[in-house]
């Protein structure tokens, strides 16, 4: 993720283990989730949903995610 | 909702006979859950220390009842409300999370032994699909809940109307709109809360169907889709004319923008903290001298029969004793009462006089050095729960992360580490805001090195005494002290990381909640809340500890003959023949090296328990009494004049600064030490951060005092 410009992603796979994956996953970055990076840097910002999470780039290397198309964002949405 | 017609009118309150129920209030963290406890149990809320449960949960008794149009017949249930710790998931990542957890499955020893009788899920109308997700977990234990809809008001005014009805079928238990803030909904919730408990009701078995039952992939996606689509159903928003926060909000998060914001922010928050608390803490001064003065009034000084002044004086002690226990809820067991009646015996037989030194000089002074610090550790938690609540401290958190991060401590260790420079009380029980218990520990460890305002007399007396005639040289003096605390704390953390504790600190993943207007209501009950949690725990470890060091600098007494003719040369006598004085001449070559002589030993033993009695020791071993601290011209001139046997001046430049790093460094601080026992659960911990502040304040002093003598300054 730490190579993304702002913008809406999904979320493909999560590379973390133990306590990092469910303090990741119970704030919404899980597989199949839209996240949409608002703050880049170290640490960044995030949207999920109506929500902002601040996440460190250390974590967000674990975390694989595409682009999302604007037409396929609406269609998610 | 409850009518009348679920209760039967000729049964009125059966629920006071039955044995109290257990409600737990449950939700994400952020989503007003504390306010809505507070709302609900106002004054009656008190911290409890379940056995084996490592955390403090917060529990008032209410009373619940159905509404009803002839009050004296309302049935009503008493009922025991606990506000758990913040929950995102069943699946915990921090100690409060874990005994959030094991709470709702009712896997603790004794109270909290069984499932809850209800739970009450808080969740956030302005944030309704995030916060559901632990509410499909919460539901699948199928325990008799509520769903608490809070900030009602804030989502109708953002122009968002929630189908309460609705939500309430999708979930499959009741739901009620609240706003903790306004008092809105409340009386509905208690009613909603008797009906989920009341007495006569049997309980029938509940049986929800799982959101992930049948789901392939990952179980927390299958949740947060399921939160979608009940919020989606269940919520219409309006488009509406709002204020965007967005640029403020860019602002408060960006790195250097941020972090002066930040800066700007605590430091403002720290000048009321000094400038406001200097007030009651004068009074609090001028009331104990008060009582001291009447206390000395009321124990009579010529002779009084031992019938009488025996069975007095040892139902007095008893009297401290039972305010001491009482305060600090401590059991009547066979060991507690024996050392209570023993103790008190033993008093009971002590002469007037030294009865009456104990009371003043032992008792009320120790307690007199405790409630001191009070008005400071509450203004503090008053500005933080306004910080917190406002959402703006996770903000603060995020900007210092990359700081802090590169000492091995995560972001949220900088709220602890700034309130610790106003003492490290407070900032030890902030740190509980800090998930991974590694960081937690770490934070708690090093932050008694920071400068806080007990040393301040400490420093500004060695500053008085080596640049007295330079105020330029004693505020690089003061700086480099403040600076020497910080490089320690983080040198420290950073060593902590690679020794004792290894591991990385976590990295941040945390939610940045929305901006929102705090209530004061919440933040002044936080401030009484851990204003008592203080004054019982520090209170009476301290108040144990000052009459033993009262003890040690007392007996054994001085015989007649030898006491000096003048007033102020007793005492330093008496000193020097007590316990604490012999000490103080045995130890002197461990701190010789230091530059330290024995009276300034007899100082630093003293001060062990309070590193500013320091300088009223000073004044007393010096033989000036100790009326005489207060004038600190008068003490620094005395300690100037002071010389070795050999003639050369004790107070040299050397030994001044040895004696600076020794107490900006050393732990001397007893009520500290009794919270970080309380915050880490064990006095293993507490006597870690002694041993190790110990040691580096002496190889620290060591080092400046023979180096600068080395370079001739001694």
């Amino acid at each position: 993720m730490t190579s993304f410009r702002p913008g809406t992603m999904q979320c493909l796979e999560l590379h973390a283990e133990g306590l990092d994956a469910v303090r990741l996953k119970r704030l919404g970055i899980c597989q199949g989730r839209l996240l949409e990076l608002i703050g880049p840097g170290d640490p960044m910002i995030l949207r999920i949903g109506t929500s902002q999470i601040g996440l460190s780039r250390r974590l967000a290397s674990l975390v694989l995610v595409q682009p999302v198309e604007p037409n396929r964002q609406d269609a998610a949405h | 909702m409850t009518t009348v017609d679920d209760v039967p009118a000729t049964e009125p309150s059966t629920g006071n006979e039955q044995q109290s129920k257990t409600v737990l209030l449950v939700g994400n963290p952020n989503v007003g859950k504390t306010s809505l406890f507070n709302a609900l149990a106002g004054l009656r809320a008190k911290t409890a220390n379940y056995p084996g449960v490592t955390v403090d949960l917060r529990v008032a008794a209410i009373q619940v009842r159905s509404v009803d149009s002839d009050p004296h017949c309302q049935a009503s249930a008493d009922l025991d409300l606990v506000d758990l710790p913040g929950l995102y998931s069943m699946q915990p990542a921090s100690p409060e999370e874990e005994v959030a957890a094991k709470c709702l499955c009712g896997e603790f020893q004794g109270r909290m032994d069984h499932s809850p009788d209800a739970v009450v899920v808080v969740v956030d109308a302005t944030n309704l699909s995030r916060t559901l997700v632990v509410a499909s977990e919460i539901l699948e234990l199928n325990l008799p809940t509520i769903v608490a809809v809070n900030l009602i008001d804030a989502a109708q005014a953002a122009g968002t109307e929630i189908n309460i009805q609705e939500l309430s079928n999708q979930l499959g238990c009741p739901v009620v709109p609240v706003s903790a803030r306004k008092g809105n909904g409340l009386d509905t919730l208690r009613e909603t809360i008797y009906d989920t408990v009341k007495p006569d009701e049997v309980a029938l078995p509940i049986a929800r169907a799982s959101c992930v039952a049948g789901c392939t992939g990952c179980p927390f996606a299958a949740r947060f889709d399921w939160a979608d689509q009940v919020a989606g159903c269940s919520t219409e928003s309006r488009k509406t004319v709002s204020r965007d926060l967005t640029w403020i909000d860019k602002t408060l998060t960006s790195p250097l923008l941020g972090l002066a914001a930040l800066l700007t922010v605590m430091l403002s928050v720290f000048f009321m903290i000094f400038w406001v608390a200097n007030y009651p803490m004068q009074w609090i001064e001028m009331a104990f001298g008060y009582i001291s003065e009447t206390v000395a009034a009321l124990i009579p000084s010529g002779p009084v029969t031992l019938w009488l002044w025996f069975p007095l004086a040892t139902l007095l002690s008893l009297a401290v004793f039972a305010g001491a226990y009482r305060l600090n809820e401590m059991k009547w067991t066979r060991w507690s009462t024996g050392t209570a009646v023993a103790v008190s015996l033993l008093i009971g037989m002590l002469p007037q006089a030294d009865f009456h030194s104990l009371a003043v000089d032992g008792v009320i002074a120790g307690i007199a050095g405790v409630v001191v610090f009070l008005p400071q550790i509450c203004i503090l938690f008053f500005f933080i729960t306004l910080l917190e609540d406002s959402g703006y401290m996770a903000r603060g958190a995020f900007v210092m992360e990359r700081l802090m991060r590169r000492v091995g401590l995560p972001g949220k260790a900088f709220v602890p580490m700034l309130s610790a420079h106003a003492c490290a009380i407070p900032g030890i029980m902030s740190t509980r805001t800090i998930e991974s218990w590694r960081d937690r520990l770490v934070t708690i460890l090093v932050l008694p090195l920071l400068t806080c305002s007990a040393r301040l007399p400490v420093y500004v007396m060695v500053a008085a005494l080596l640049f007295g005639d330079s105020p330029g040289k004693a505020a690089i003096m003061f700086a480099g002290a403040y600076l020497l605390g910080l490089v320690a704390a983080f040198g420290t953390a950073f060593l902590l990381k690679k020794t004792v504790v290894p591991g990385e600190a976590a990295p941040l993943v945390m939610e940045l909640p929305s901006y929102r207007l705090p209530s004061l209501r919440n933040a002044l009950l936080t401030m009484l809340d851990r204003g008592t949690i203080f004054l019982g725990q520090a209170g009476t470890t301290i108040l144990l500890i000052s009459v033993v060091l009262w003890a040690l600098a007392t007996y054994p007494k001085i015989p007649e003959a030898q006491l000096p003719v003048d007033e102020r040369q007793q005492a330093q006598a008496a000193l020097e023949y007590s316990a604490v004085g012999r000490i103080g001449q045995t130890i002197e070559p461990v701190f010789e090296p230091l530059g330290f002589d024995w009276k300034i030993d007899i100082g630093i033993m003293t001060s062990f328990a309070a590193r500013e009695v320091l300088v009223s020791s000073l004044s007393i071993v010096y033989g000036l009494g100790e009326d005489a601290a207060e004038d600190t011209d008068l003490l620094v001139e005395t300690l100037a004049r002071q010389t070795k046997p050999d003639g050369s001046p004790v107070f040299t430049t050397a030994t001044g600064l040895s004696l600076l790093v020794f107490f900006v460094l050393a732990m001397q601080c007893l009520p500290t030490q009794a919270v970080t026992k309380r915050e880490t659960g064990s006095w293993k911990w507490a006597i870690v951060q002694f041993c190790y502040m110990t040691g580096l304040a002496y190889v620290a002093a060591l080092m400046t005092y023979q180096t600068l003598a080395a370079l001739g300054f001694a």
